[in-house]
């Protein structure tokens, strides 16, 4: 049993990101602050709940995605995969390559390529139930167990979801890629 | 998202990822280019028993293109890590435990 007396100190180290996930959830600061005032409003309410030395931080993020989907209709469910079907796996990657100037990394070349308002941009066009499996994964570094927790799913179901949301982002990074002309149409 | 005319036109005979890592690898290790991208995500997650994470870090070692691919991963899930944290209101930890506090 966790004591709400130390409720505060116990979970304020964790509200920065679950700000920052609630921002690309929701799309907005505003909503955001609400969603993270009402997911700390949940789990004080049901802190005394909570198993004192399991994981905090996966429980706080399991309470924030469920207020998120509660309040916005989010799609828990699979959303239509057909549309990601056609996409090759290495899209971005093949591109890019071409392009790759000798001796830079792959990180810094993409770093400069895109700019904060293009991933955030790719971020938030991902259908909820991908976008949620790549926040956990790759923003707050969740293992494919923990995000099955967070989300209750199974971890199958994770690894599918992140394997296509990170699919979809990369298609969407290369679409701002071309559009400025960054790289070529392609032509095979 | 809306219909791709630009979509691959035979994406079922595309070459994988391995098949083109092993086009451009002059060597293989000893998995040959098995890895699929699935199992390089679950290497790079960490979702993956000693036995074969060991496996796959020694090809990628040996095998030019694997590499390449999975650091491009790695790279583009920095990238989404980085570019998507948000600075937290100073003032909204306060808000929200007072919040708290008035329900006590």
């Amino acid at each position: 049993m966790a004591d709400q007396a130390t409720f505060v100190e116990d979970t304020e180290p964790f509200m920065r990101s679950l700000y920052s996930t609630a921002v690309r959830l929701t799309g907005n600061r505003t909503d955001a602050e609400d969603l993270v005032q009402e997911t700390y409003l949940r789990a004080y309410r049901s802190y005394g709940s909570f198993q004192a030395g399991t994981n905090l931080r996966a429980w706080l993020f399991r309470i924030l995605t469920n207020a998120h989907i509660n309040r916005y209709r989010a799609k828990k469910r699979r959303p239509d995969e057909t549309e990601l079907d056609d996409i090759e796996d290495l899209y971005l990657y093949r591109r890019l390559r071409d392009e790759t100037r000798y001796g830079q990394s792959a990180e810094d070349q993409l770093m400069e390529l895109f700019s904060e308002a293009e991933v955030v941009s790719a971020v938030e066009a991902l259908p909820d139930a991908y976008r949620m499996a790549v926040l956990l994964a790759d923003v707050e570094g969740f293992s494919y167990k923990e995000i099955a927790e967070i989300l209750e799913i199974p971890v199958g179901t994770v690894m599918s979801r992140l394997h296509r949301g990170r699919k979809a982002l990369q298609k969407e990074l290369y679409e701002f890629a071309e559009a400025r002309g960054l790289v070529s149409a392609p032509s095979d | 998202m809306s219909d791709d005319p630009r979509s691959e036109s035979q994406p079922a005979s595309e070459p994988s990822g391995a098949d083109r890592a092993a086009e451009r690898a002059s060597t293989s290790g000893s998995l040959g280019c098995q890895p699929s991208l699935e199992e390089l995500y679950r290497y790079m997650d960490g979702f993956l028993d000693d036995g074969r994470r060991e496996r796959i870090r020694s090809h990628l070692e040996a095998c030019g293109g694997c590499d390449e691919l999975y650091h491009f991963h790695t790279g583009l899930r920095h990238l989404v890590g980085r570019r998507c944290q948000a600075d937290l209101p100073p003032d909204l930890p306060q808000r929200v435990f007072k919040a708290i506090t008035d329900l006590r």
